[in-house]
């Protein structure tokens, strides 16, 4: 039996549109049993698509399969149900806000089991163990949509773990995820395969994690064709340059900045004796929702974080690293004027500093902007370079029409995003339209940015053009920006400052 | 002393005898009845259910704008021929009343989960559609937050948006219809099939208790259509 | 007819997605009723918004393109209506439905053969109507003056084609061309319609 593969993909063709060009070509892919693979590849080089198609999701619903055979564990993959392909292959997709469809963990996990006809008595057992295991047992009844990135996603392992199918496919399952939860969960994982016999396959930009957990690598090339299969991890440094040639990165890839910084630079934004609520007090109430009101049990005031001070120096790039849920979005939020807070915030512009309490949302949104962790919800044209000339015109007044456009066409070149001048945002892949995101935020001419993991999802080279870029507007037009990230390396390569948000508290750290 | 007995009841079964009395109402046109109705409405939801009272206070407010225009409306532009102009004004706007009490009566007392397993026990709805409506249920919290995000979006970049707001209702469609896809396809892949063959954790049955208060509800109703016909 | 979840689901998001927007069109409504009150005509004020409800049974059916999706895409927004907590409660199921038939009414007239602008406005008027007709019984409209029902439909007219029947098809046009709707009808046709155009140039 363990001679059949796992997966088995044979000459796959698939295209998204009637007539398009093919996103996969020709593609055909071996997964062993009872291994953790790891694949990799440069962003849109159509490893989601690969992955839902070997899961049968599509061309199920929606785009054309032209040619190709999948078997999962030696039966052709048409010939199986919806509810036998899930018992053999469970799927976590790219975007965690997109996959639930209960309120609570707790409820989803119960849809899951009542998917697989469990009997109602084992369900609530049930559903706290695997709680237990995965470290989401604080959030079983916690509303789906008020946790954090990273929580999602734990959450959604969760459910992978408790439906307990033969193979596990994770579309970067650890994105959003510090690393020291990413720790946690590689054990987890291992113990997965070694222990129960499952068949683990990950998608993922970020080797350095996996060193030591993964039993093998698949690099893919253009059109999802496979480029190269390492068998054995040790040989992973002498695959150096072909990792450098497709833009991935390898472990220790980011270089550490060089500190020429000499002159100290005033804080634009002090934060002092600030406290944040761990649940928003200002919540907009709609009529529509009004019955919905949640009953949200009202802990003793809990905070994300208490009674901290910390400044924000100006013209320099400052990262915030910190656990999952530990407050970094809703810390930006706070800044746009969306949560209430304790303690003051002082922002000092032009050597005046004012009480940021006193200010209105216009006024503030005159001196800072922002990239949302979701790219999507950022746009406000129909094509890519308005998106970026609608700021320079409001920097620029005096320019006429063609400057501005060369303007903006040069600023797309250097993210790679020329060749898609006249598309709709929303064509462009999930990393393109990040990039996309940050470059329309940079044209707005705001003094302050503030970028929510901008290079999430995306890979090394896209991710060094696109901090390259943050960089040197950063240098030119003394921009400051506030960014929160994951990657230790990124934040150790570009930010000038490094801060952790620990313990309630946000401390500078030193880079070592 | 409140009781929660009207909470308690089959929602599918309290779902189909408001809408038999709302149907009934149309045939109608006392106005002494719709208000024998509002008034029924009000004394089951305030003596029969713990709904909280606070939440259907607000709630009510913004209908008091609604009656108050009917009433004026009514009373200046009726039909002079056939009513008096305070009878038409008392009609259009205690019809109103009559359907928000109804209305109300259901939605105080029904939780929504219970009410679409309920669909799926005793009214056959395919377990397809109930948990895709229970999935947009689920969803709209998250869409609300997409939808001030987006607004918040074109402020930020300060674009204007009117009191119609189509800019950011394309941003979110565009992100609805992607969601579709997505949730769907995650719903598949936890191995729902959308057919009858699951096990359900919450079951909702009938009981005696349901005809017999359900029976009484509308022989009242039936009662004061015939008093204040 | 097989729905698949995916289609149900994309009703059901857009339907709720099209509240928002009526959330906005409410204060415009709660403010002209105010202001028209006084002069005696306040219920018009929230006539002139009314096309926001009908929005999303044209646009789920300009882009699905099948029979039966506007009664589906009616009743599924009326069910989202009634389990949020809408004041009408199982009643707003019954008006759902009348909409929903107002609006294939106006794509049966070419037996769904073509959807375009024209059958858009067609359907939207239909919509009106027949909505009103359902009102006038139900509200017991019957005590108005001719006068006041006349404003009222044409109130209501006005907005449901510019709403529900323009800029609903608007709104589908620019999310077709978005790339976005390849999943559907509307989309595909969008895309086999470029290459066309592509291989004559
Ligand atoms: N739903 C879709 N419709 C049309 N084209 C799509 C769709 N999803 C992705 N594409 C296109 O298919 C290509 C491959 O996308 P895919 O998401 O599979 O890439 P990926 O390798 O997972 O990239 P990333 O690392 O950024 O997630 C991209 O060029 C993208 O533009
Ligand atoms: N209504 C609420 N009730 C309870 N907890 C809440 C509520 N809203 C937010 N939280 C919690 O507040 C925390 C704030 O999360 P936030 O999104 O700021 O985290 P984050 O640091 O950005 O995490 P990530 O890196 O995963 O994106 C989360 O732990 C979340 O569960
Ligand atoms: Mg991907
Ligand atoms: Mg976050």
């Amino acid at each position: 039996m363990s001679q059949v593969p796992a997966i088995r993909g044979e000459h796959i063709s698939f295209r998204y549109l009637e007539q398009g060009t093919r996103i996969l070509e020709d593609v055909s892919i071996t997964i062993p049993r009872e291994k953790i693979t790891v694949l990799m590849g440069s962003s849109g080089c159509g490893k989601s698509t690969l992955a839902s198609v070997l899961c049968g999701l599509f061309p199920e619903n929606g785009g054309v399969l032209e040619s190709g055979e999948i078997y999962l564990c030696g039966d052709f993959i048409t010939n199986l149900s919806v509810r036998d392909r899930a018992k053999r292959i469970s799927m976590m997709f790219q975007n965690p806000d997109l996959q639930f469809c209960m309120a609570t963990l707790r409820e989803e996990l119960y849809f899951c089991m009542e998917n697989y006809c469990i009997s109602p008595n084992e369900m609530e057992e049930k559903a706290i163990e695997a709680a237990k295991i995965m470290g989401t047992n604080h959030l079983l009844d916690q509303n789906i949509y008020s946790l954090s990135g990273g929580e999602k996603q734990r959450a959604l392992l969760t459910c992978i773990y408790l439906m307990d199918a033969e193979c596990i496919f994770l579309d970067e399952p650890f994105a959003n995820l510090d690393p020291d939860g990413v720790q946690d969960l590689m054990g987890l994982l291992k113990d997965l395969c070694c222990k129960h016999k499952k068949t683990i396959i990950a998608i993922d930009h970020m080797s350095d994690h996996w060193q030591g957990i993964a039993d093998r690598f698949v690099i893919l090339k253009k059109k999802g064709q496979v480029l190269c299969e390492i068998e054995d991890p040790r040989d992973l440094p002498s695959y150096q340059a072909l990792f450098l040639k497709e833009g991935i990165a390898y472990p220790g890839i980011w270089k550490k900045k060089e500190i020429t910084l000499q002159e100290e630079s005033k804080a634009i934004l002090s934060f002092k004796n600030f406290s944040l609520p761990r649940i928003p007090e200002k919540t907009k109430k709609s009529s529509f929702l009004f019955f919905q009101k949640k009953k949200e049990i009202k802990k003793k005031t809990d905070y994300l974080l208490e009674d901290t001070t910390f400044h924000i120096p100006e013209g320099r790039i400052s990262a915030i690293l910190g656990k999952s849920g530990s407050g970094k979005s809703s810390l930006l939020m706070t800044l746009l004027k969306q949560r209430s807070y304790q303690g003051s915030i002082l922002l000092t512009c032009k050597d005046l500093p004012k009480e940021y309490q006193t200010l209105s949302q216009k006024e503030c949104f005159k001196h800072l902007s922002i990239a949302f962790q979701n790219p999507s919800n950022q746009f406000v044209s129909q094509n890519v370079i308005e998106e970026v000339s609608d700021g320079l015109r409001r920097l620029y007044p005096k320019k006429d029409k063609d400057e501005i456009s060369s303007l903006s066409l040069k600023l797309l070149k250097t993210c790679k995003l020329e060749d898609y001048q006249n598309y709709s945002p929303y064509m462009l892949s999930q990393g393109q339209q990040r990039r996309l995101a940050v470059l329309s935020v940079l044209s707005g001419g705001q003094k302050i940015l503030l970028l929510d993991e901008p290079t999430y999802g995306q890979d090394y080279r896209s991710a060094k053009a696109l901090m390259d870029q943050v960089s040197k507007e950063v240098l030119e037009n003394k921009i400051t920006v506030l960014m929160t990230t994951h990657d230790r390396g990124l934040a150790a390569a570009y930010a000038d400052h490094i801060f952790v948000l620990k313990d309630k508290k946000i401390k500078e750290v030193s880079k070592q | 002393m409140r009781n929660g007995l009207f909470d308690s009841i089959n929602p599918s079964m309290k779902f189909f005898v408001i809408l038999l009395a709302s149907i009934l109402l149309i045939f109608t046109s006392s106005w002494k009845m719709n208000l024998f109705v509002f008034a029924l409405s009000l004394f089951l939801l305030i003596f029969f259910s713990k709904a909280s009272l606070l939440a259907f206070i607000k709630s009510f407010l913004p209908v008091i704008l609604m009656v108050v225009a009917s009433f004026y409306s009514g009373y200046i532009n009726g039909n002079q021929a056939e009513h008096s102009p305070i009878d038409s004004a008392l009609l259009l706007s205690s019809r109103v009343l009559a359907y928000i009490g109804l209305g109300f009566l259901f939605s105080f007392t029904t939780n929504k989960k219970a009410l679409i397993m309920s669909l799926i026990d005793q009214c056959h709805l395919s377990p397809k559609f109930a948990y895709g409506i229970l999935a947009a249920v689920n969803l709209i919290p998250t869409l609300q937050r997409e939808w001030t995000e987006v607004n918040l979006a074109y402020r930020v970049r300060r674009k204007k948006v009117g009191i119609l707001p189509f800019g950011p209702l394309f941003n979110s469609l565009v992100n609805g219809i992607r969601w579709s896809e997505n949730v769907a396809m995650a719903m598949e892949s936890k191995g729902f099939e959308g057919d009858r063959n699951r096990t359900y954790f919450l079951k909702i049955y009938v009981k005696p208790m349901d005809f017999l208060f359900l029976g009484i509800f509308l022989g009242i109703f039936l009662l004061g259509m015939i008093i204040f016909k | 007819m097989k729905w698949k979840l995916k289609d149900i689901l994309m009703i059901a998001i857009v339907g709720v997605l099209f509240s928002f927007l009526f959330l906005g069109a409410n204060e415009l409504g709660v403010m002209l009723t105010a202001a028209l009150t006084p002069a005696g005509y306040g219920p018009l004020g929230y006539q002139i918004i009314y096309g926001a409800w009908f929005m999303a049974a044209t646009f789920a059916t300009y882009i699905i393109q099948k029979a039966g999706v506007g009664i589906l895409a009616e009743i599924i927004a009326a069910a989202l209506e009634t389990m949020m907590g809408s004041m009408f409660g199982p009643s707003a199921i019954l008006s759902g439905l009348i909409q929903g038939v107002g609006c294939e009414l106006g794509f049966l007239v070419t037996a769904y053969k073509k959807f375009n602008t024209f059958t858009m406005i067609l359907s939207s008027v239909f919509c009106s109507v027949i909505s009103f007709i359902f009102e006038y019984y139900r509200f017991g409209y019957g005590v108005n003056t001719k006068q006041m029902l006349v404003l009222m439909l044409l109130c209501r007219t006005i907005s449901s084609v510019l709403l529900t029947g323009i800029a609903s098809k608007l709104l589908a046009d620019q999310l077709a061309n978005a790339g976005v709707l390849r999943g559907y009808k509307l989309g595909i046709k969008q895309s086999i319609k470029k290459n066309e155009t592509k291989g004559a140039a």
